[in-house]
């Protein structure tokens, strides 16, 4: 510490070094591995038909163009429906998870339940879909079940279903520790302060647990939204033959031998300013629910 | 002893409907009993505090009538009904929180209106009562702020109308000046009761200031421990403490334990320990007589001090000041008596220059000021 | 997954080692070029004799081989391993790979290596060996006269099936068509647009490597009535399911399919009759190679016919040397998937590569056939 407090002073006639040091480590990493990505993949995905190891052509937004055509427009609308409904699952599993964890579960019993819950994050997501295919395909272990209870067995694997299972099961794990996190922040007083004023146990929740909640259930369901739309083993792994989604579209086009690496920049942009719209989003309604909780503490 | 100092739990058939009544009521937390046996008739339109220390109980009381907690055993009636099942959202209480419990996600108008809204009253009916509620607690013009943009005292006052918008038949307060600076505090007592007198409704409010409950209440419950020690109005309660507790909580008081050693009409002579002996009006102790243990208390108000003998009192004795606290308005004595006892002395300031440390000096009380009370002291 | 040619994503030796090996590729494949980027430990300037840097496919790192070789040269040997040509070309193109002297392309991205001068051409007087090649080999279409490849081993596509299913066995391509409502969600093809349309182009008697839009899209409308019954598009992964009998056909390359029918005797290897697709993997020098001299140690070692017998027996791969042809067991010599019948290599192409225009429209109605 004493050594920490000398190195401070001498640092401190150059009042503006130190947040640098502090920053500085991270700004690099940002700039090396993000900024600069970004802004090569802004430049390639302006040159129409860039294809690697051809002469280049002038810019032009031809690439953004090609994203518009069905064909890729459908592969589009198919990864953000795909995403958009595993989290509201994820959603619709993961807040009585959260909440009972937060707010009902023995208060001794929350940190193993919560590790118990996230442990299968230590795991490869590869791992974990491919355990998948062992319990969805036709002789797996769900059909087995089915057939032991005298139901007629489905077909699990290479469906649509499978990939909304397989996602849900990903990322559950993060939307349960997000929303957790919130809940578990909730001041129970004002729940008594709804129930006195006649609010039924519904309204209380709707109109106190959802709201005080609401900046977690975004970040959470961002998180998941956009971890949904990047994954690359669930679909392709579960999906069938019928598994093409944006990031494997984007892969294509880069080593695919099309080597399209000017539409798949392009694609690549699409993806990085939707997400960044969405996160820009999501700060700037979490910074006034932030500005209001600091008031009242 | 109960039956005549205790006139809060006598049926006044003659006075107000009672509003709220326990009967019996136990709350066990953990295998320990919060409230014990507890008895008690809050009348219509009373001011109704519960005194008592941290721990008492009182604030779990006011959370089994609220409904916030279930009796282990016992009958919680409001106007009548046994609100025991019935679960906190459908009682005709509302509560003012000391945490206050605004929700900072909602507008001060919002806030107030939020009671109004789960019963789906027509909007435009809402709008005006919030104003009314608004003007009643002077909020208005701050109805678009956010709770967090409000001071201390405003969002008390937020509280407050969030509570009277409904109209309940029974308003129930926890501590709800507690977190206020002292000027705020008085202040607000004072709207406290403007608004209990406007609105007409029962005010039951929970509260560890002694001073607050006895200026602001029609009556008093003492608690201790769980179970209630005296209801009465303050001034049963100052002048005729059912409890060596209560004596020692409410105001300052001089506890002596001893025995009573003998009975002279309505007087008793009792024996402390140090070996004084003080005549006391006997109230209905005339049982006591032998070796039980009692205890007497004398306030500090009623002992006459001088520095010469006197005999207009009943009781009579000298001792030397020890220690004197200058109150500004009083001056504090205490004084060393020779049997060994040491008594405070509230006297008005005279500005008696004499008067000093050692100084020997005589203290006068009549038996009348003094209290008998059961078992000694604690 | 979503690989053009990952021929050779495992070796499966047995199968509990194949399970593991199966996921550590399939994690390679997955995390793409991030993973394979992560290798690069080497400098360019590291031109220390005694090291020779290699990048090579993930199941070509066979150690008792390497060793023997650093025995007896006393250069050690440095793996670098790519799922993928186009990640291989990728990392070369991107100015990653300045370290290796030795490169393990197959035959379409020889072709395409030399067409942008990425190759060392080969002095043939520095090889020992090449008398060796079976026929097929010594000029073959995608380097004329190993200009600037050695092949080194070969393969086929194929359909893997249970030979005991009371669909019957198939012949050729069509049988999938022909009992596609008896087979509905029981087949696999391979996730490659490439082996997939060209299959289909076979059955209906074109060329893998047509730039015809015309016979492309009637390859397509053929495929489509197909789809619906089709299970998944999978190279690898597939393998737990036709061993349990929930996939009854599977396209299939040949190392795949030959460690399955070791596990599972019910399930057979076909090449179909129309022809089928046939790879090589080559050696090759890439044109900034920095040990040349070590480079044509390797390829004279990997040239010897115990060398390359014992390695491609092990790795369930045909082998192009003739001599080292002679030293296998009749078993593996007579066994037709890995060395087909002469009519039947002759109906087979070399997937080669296509023009850009041709490339667009794959990408586009593999794009359709994936989403829809």
């Amino acid at each position: 510490m004493a050594i920490i407090d000398t190195l401070r002073d001498r640092l401190r006639p150059a009042g503006w070094l130190w947040p640098l040091t502090l920053l500085g480590p991270a700004g690099l990493w940002l700039l090396l591995l993000l900024i600069i990505p970004s802004i090569l993949i802004l430049d390639i995905s302006l040159i129409p038909g860039l294809r690697l190891g051809q002469p280049q052509t002038g810019y032009g937004p031809g690439n953004y163009i090609q994203i518009l055509e069905p064909v890729y427009l459908a592969v589009m609308v198919r990864s953000l429906g795909f995403a958009l409904e595993t989290t509201l699952l994820c959603l619709a599993l993961g807040f009585p998870v959260a909440y009972w964890l937060a707010l009902r579960a023995p208060r001794r019993w929350r940190n193993l339940l919560l590790v118990a819950f996230i442990l299968p994050l230590w795991t490869s997501s590869l791992l974990r879909a491919y355990a998948w295919v062992t319990i969805l395909r036709p002789s797996g272990l769900l059909n087995e079940l089915l057939t032991s209870l005298r139901l007629p067995p489905q077909a699990w694997l290479n469906t649509p279903m499978a990939v909304l299972i397989g996602l849900t099961y990903s990322f559950l794990p993060y939307m349960v520790l997000i929303l957790y996190a919130s809940l578990e922040k909730l001041d129970l007083r004002l729940l008594e302060a709804a129930a006195d004023l006649g609010a039924t146990p519904r309204q209380q929740f709707w109109r106190v647990t959802v709201p005080k909640t609401s900046p977690g259930i975004a970040a959470s369901c961002l998180l998941v939204f956009i971890a949904c739309l990047g994954d690359f083993a669930v679909p392709t792994l579960l999906g069938g033959a019928s598994s093409m989604n944006i990031s494997r579209l984007i892969y294509n086009q880069f080593l695919g031998p099309t080597r399209a690496w000017g539409f798949g920049s392009a694609l690549s942009m699409v993806l990085i300013l939707s997400v960044s719209l969405a996160i820009v989003l999501l700060l700037k309604y979490g910074n006034f629910t932030l500005r209001k909780a600091s008031h009242t503490q | 002893m109960t039956e005549t100092v205790n006139p809060g739990t006598t049926s006044s058939p003659g006075l107000a409907a009672i509003d709220v009544e326990l009967k019996q009521v136990v709350k066990i937390f953990n295998q320990e009993p919060a409230v014990s046996d507890l008895n008690l008739q809050v009348r219509q339109g009373e001011f109704f505090s519960i005194l008592g220390p941290s721990g008492c109980g009182k604030t779990t009381t006011l959370r089994l009538i609220a409904g916030f907690e279930r009796p282990s055993s016992g009958q919680i009636l409001i106007q009548g009904i046994n609100m025991v099942s019935r679960p906190a959202y459908r009682r005709p209480v509302n509560t003012v929180f000391q945490s206050y419990a605004l929700f900072d996600h909602l507008t001060v108008a919002d806030n107030i209106a939020f009671g109004l809204n789960i019963q789906r009253l027509p909007r435009s009916q809402v709008r005006d009562r919030v104003s009314e509620a608004l003007r009643l607690v002077r909020m208005e013009g701050l109805s678009d702020r956010r709770p967090a943009q409000l001071s201390g005292g405003q969002q008390q006052r937020v509280a407050l109308a969030r509570a009277l918008v409904n109209r309940p038949a029974v308003m129930l307060l926890d501590e709800p000046l507690g977190a206020l600076d002292l000027k705020l505090r008085k202040q607000m007592q004072l709207e406290l009761a403007n608004l209990h007198r406007q609105l007409g409704i029962t005010f039951i409010m929970v509260t560890h200031d002694q001073e607050e409950a006895l200026c602001l209440s029609d009556r008093i419950a003492v608690m201790n421990r769980g179970h209630l020690e005296q209801v009465g109005t303050p001034q049963q309660i100052y002048d005729h403490p059912a409890s060596a507790f209560v004596a020692d909580f409410i105001g300052d008081t001089n506890l002596l334990s001893g025995s009573i050693d003998s009975r002279q009409g309505a007087y008793v002579q009792v024996v402390t320990a140090a070996g004084l002996k003080i005549w006391v009006a006997a109230n209905d102790g005339a049982g006591l007589v032998g070796p039980t243990a009692i205890a007497v208390s004398i306030r500090p108000e009623k002992i006459h001090l001088s520095l010469v003998p006197f005999d207009q009192s009943d009781n009579l004795c000298s001792g030397h000041i020890r220690r004197g606290i200058y109150l500004g308005s009083h001056v504090h004595w205490e004084v060393s008596l020779l049997s060994g006892e040491t008594l405070r002395v509230l006297e008005p300031n005279r500005g008696n220059s004499e008067l000093a440390v050692n100084t020997p000096v005589y203290l006068g009380w009549q038996a009348d000021d003094c209290r008998l009370l059961q078992g000694p002291v604690l | 997954m979503p690989l053009q040619y990952p021929r050779h994503s495992h070796p499966w030796s047995s199968l509990s080692y194949g399970r593991r090996r199966f996921l550590r590729a399939s994690t390679a494949a997955l995390t793409g070029l991030a993973l394979t980027n992560c290798h690069s430990n080497l400098t360019p300037g590291s031109s220390d004799q005694k090291r020779l840097y290699i990048y090579t496919w993930a199941n070509y790192t066979d150690p008792q081989i390497t060793k023997l070789f650093t025995q007896r040269t006393g250069i050690q040997v440095i793996f670098d391993v790519f799922d993928s040509n186009e990640v291989m070309l990728t990392k070369l193109q991107s100015g990653g790979g300045n370290a290796y002297s030795i490169l393990y392309p197959s035959d379409y991205m020889v072709a395409q290596m030399v067409k942008l001068g990425m190759l060392t051409p080969i002095d043939p007087d520095r090889v020992k060996g090449l008398q060796n090649l079976r026929s097929r080999w010594i000029n073959p279409p995608y380097d004329r006269h190993n200009g600037h490849s050695i092949p080194f081993s070969t393969g086929t596509t194929g359909l893997l099936y249970h030979a005991d299913s009371a669909i019957g066995q198939p012949q050729d391509w069509d049988f999938l068509w022909d009992h596609r409502q008896a087979l509905s969600r029981r087949i696999t093809l391979i996730d490659d647009m490439r082996e997939v349309v060209g299959a289909t182009l076979k059955s209906l008697g074109y060329s893998y490597n047509t730039n015809d839009a015309t016979q492309i899209k009637a390859a397509y409308s053929k495929l489509q009535e197909l789809k619906p019954h089709i299970a998944a598009f999978k190279t690898n992964g597939f393998e737990d399911e036709i061993l349990s009998g929930d996939l009854t056909i599977a396209m299939a390359y040949s190392m795949d399919a030959m460690p399955l029918i070791r596990a599972n005797p019910r399930l057979q290897y076909l090449i179909p009759r129309s022809g089928t697709s046939i790879w090589t993997d080559t050696l090759a020098i890439p044109a900034s190679a920095p040990n040349l001299e070590a480079a044509y140690q390797w390829i004279n070692f990997m040239l010897e016919p115990e060398v390359a017998a014992g390695m491609t027996e092990r790795l369930s791969l045909g082998t192009v040397n003739q001599a080292a042809l002679d030293r296998l067991s009749g078993e593996i010599r007579n066994n037709q998937s890995l060395y087909p019948k002469a009519e039947i290599l002759a109906n087979s192409e070399t997937i080669q590569p296509l023009t850009p225009a041709t490339n667009d429209l794959f990408d586009r109605l593999w794009t359709a056939m994936t989403t829809s």
